[in-house]
């Protein structure tokens, strides 16, 4: 490890432990999810249960066990209290901190601590971070695959695409069908818009498939046996009826996601919004040839990352906190900028700012979550 | 940002940010130091120390959350002082019962306390004695769900406006 690494990784866990560990039992749980997620975890441990979440004794089937596994290794090793609940929460933080760094840095190499900070200094970022909820190892899980497998796509080592079917399958045990339903959209735009329909047919590599079932698939198929309700309560009710239908009466505008998403940027919004604006300028004014060497294919990947979420879960029957909570909400997207081919000189040439997407459900599980 | 953590314990505690005028001073203070270190920054040195200069409002910000505003969000919007509250009276498990609490209150104490709460407006009303969270100027409609048990007000919880009761138990008949 040199100097630089060495600086590097001091700068990260400072600055991870303080935004993500430091003062988690400073207040209590909030809001609804976060003690009933808690005492779920709670009940699964005394049970030394690890396949039927329970509340209140009763199976509680509306979120996969990823979150309560974590809490429960959690309420093992620290005593069950609220700051043991928010562990898992910045621990998977923490990791996808780490990997956003060791992806920079074998693949953009002399950005990577700048991407790793800025990801961490999100406010998004730092208030999922700190919640005992699902929606931080859904975002860490998605975002690991999404990198794994963009890394798989650069280098074609296939070490990359078992990783991107590992963390897809952890992001479907973290909340569901969604993980791979948002993977397999992001990387059909992508290699629509690259029109190289191959990418698609060497990402289904029947290994990595079968390591997908293997770690996603025993649970359900374990639980299901157990409650036959399961199917009915998590798949049709918690997944499809909610998002096509305003069961809850959630329902927002369609613009909701745009003051979500830069509220949960703070403070890197006005450059996020400079990246963004700066790519769809490109894509508006060089049509494919916008996308034509390395750099812009990843560029064009972490746009597609970017908007697909946001634009899917904007859909006018699905603007609701469900869809909100669900979406791969702090998924890290990132967009450099300045990029090659408009790059400010008066900028620092070294530069490579990465700028994230968090939506905001810190602003808005605080804010707006019903009570 | 640091504007906004300061200002944190005040938006907690009246669900908006007070206009006066040190808010409108203090925001405009902010706005031009900030932009104007920007603006130094971005023309002497580039963007490289513009990213660590932000890094200090995200650690100074989070900090005052921490340090000032999680007194107050506790007080406020979490069921933990409710629970302690209870506990300072009895720390063996005694039956909870909420009414006209909210669900933040309700699912707190279940995790908290470790045990289920009762909800009166559903019908749940315990008939041994019980500890009962409920809604601050709700006290003359406890009457109707406890008819004949002594009600006593134990303390209150000014921060979330509930009331603590003892209900002692349904008194046996006598034949």
């Amino acid at each position: 490890m040199n100097m630089r690494t060495r600086t590097d990784v001091l700068l990260l866990v400072a600055c991870c432990g303080f935004l993500f560990f430091y003062g988690l039992g400073a207040f209590g749980l909030l809001g609804a999810d976060e003690p009933r997620y808690a005492q779920v975890a709670r009940e699964m441990l005394d049970r030394r249960d690890w396949v039927t979440p329970t509340l209140q004794g009763k199976p509680w089937l509306e979120k996969p066990p990823l979150y309560y596994w974590q809490a429960m290794l959690s309420f093992s090793v620290f005593g069950v209290n609220d700051r043991a609940a928010r562990m898992p929460a910045a621990f998977d933080a923490a990791l996808m901190i780490a990997f956003v760094y060791l992806f920079l840095r074998r693949f953009r190499p002399g950005s990577e601590i700048d991407g790793a900070l800025i990801a961490a200094g999100c406010a998004g970022t730092i208030g999922f971070a700190r919640a005992a909820a699902t929606d931080m190892p859904l975002a860490a899980m998605f975002a690991i695959a999404m990198l794994a497998w963009y890394a798989w796509y650069e280098s074609r080592a296939r070490a990359y695409l078992a990783a991107f079917y590992v963390f897809v399958a952890l992001g479907t045990l973290a909340k569901g069908p969604v993980a791979p339903f948002l993977a397999g959209v992001i990387l059909l735009i992508f290699a629509a818009l690259k029109r190289d329909w191959r990418i698609l047919l060497r990402t289904l590599w029947i290994p990595g498939i079968l390591l997908f079932l293997v770690v996603a698939m025993p649970w359900y198929v374990a639980v299901q046996l157990r409650n036959p309700e399961f199917f009915r309560t998590f798949i049709l009710e918690h997944n499809l009826a909610r998002f096509g239908q305003d069961l809850y009466h959630h329902r927002q505008p369609f613009w909701f996601y745009l003051p979500v998403l830069l509220l949960s940027l703070m403070p890197w919004t006005v450059w996020a919004v400079a990246a963004i604006a700066e790519r769809l300028r490109l894509v508006w004014s060089e049509g494919k040839n916008a996308f034509s060497s390395d750099e812009d294919s990843w560029q064009l990947f972490l746009l597609i990352w970017l908007l697909v979420p946001v634009l899917f879960f904007s859909a006018p029957s699905c603007r609701d906190t469900f869809c909100q909570r669900s979406r791969p909400e702090p998924c890290l997207c990132r967009i450099t900028w300045p990029s090659g081919k408009s790059e400010n000189r008066r900028f620092h040439p070294g530069w490579r700012g990465c700028m994230p997407r968090f939506a905001a459900e810190w602003f808005s599980a605080r804010c707006r979550r019903p009570a | 940002m640091v504007f906004g953590a300061l200002s944190a314990p005040g938006i907690v505690l009246n669900h908006r940010l007070a206009w006066v005028t040190g808010s409108y001073l203090a925001g405009a203070v902010a706005s031009v130091v900030a932009f104007g270190i920007a603006g130094v920054l971005l023309s002497r040195t580039g963007l490289r120390w513009l990213r660590f200069a932000t890094m200090v409002p995200i650690v100074v910000g989070v900090g005052a959350i921490l340090r000032l505003a999680s007194p107050m969000v506790d007080a406020t919007l979490s069921a933990r002082p409710i629970a302690e509250t209870i506990q300072s009276f009895s720390q063996e498990a005694v039956p909870i019962a909420v009414y006209h609490a909210n669900r933040v209150q309700e699912y707190g104490l279940e995790f908290y306390l470790n045990h289920g709460v009762q909800r009166y407006e559903l019908g749940q009303v315990p008939q041994e004695g019980h500890v009962l969270i409920a809604a601050r100027n709700t006290a003359g409609q406890l009457s109707g769900f406890l008819p004949a048990r002594k009600v006593s007000r134990l303390t209150t919880v000014p921060a979330q406006k509930l009331d603590v009761y003892w209900v002692a138990p349904t008194p046996i008949a006598h034949p």
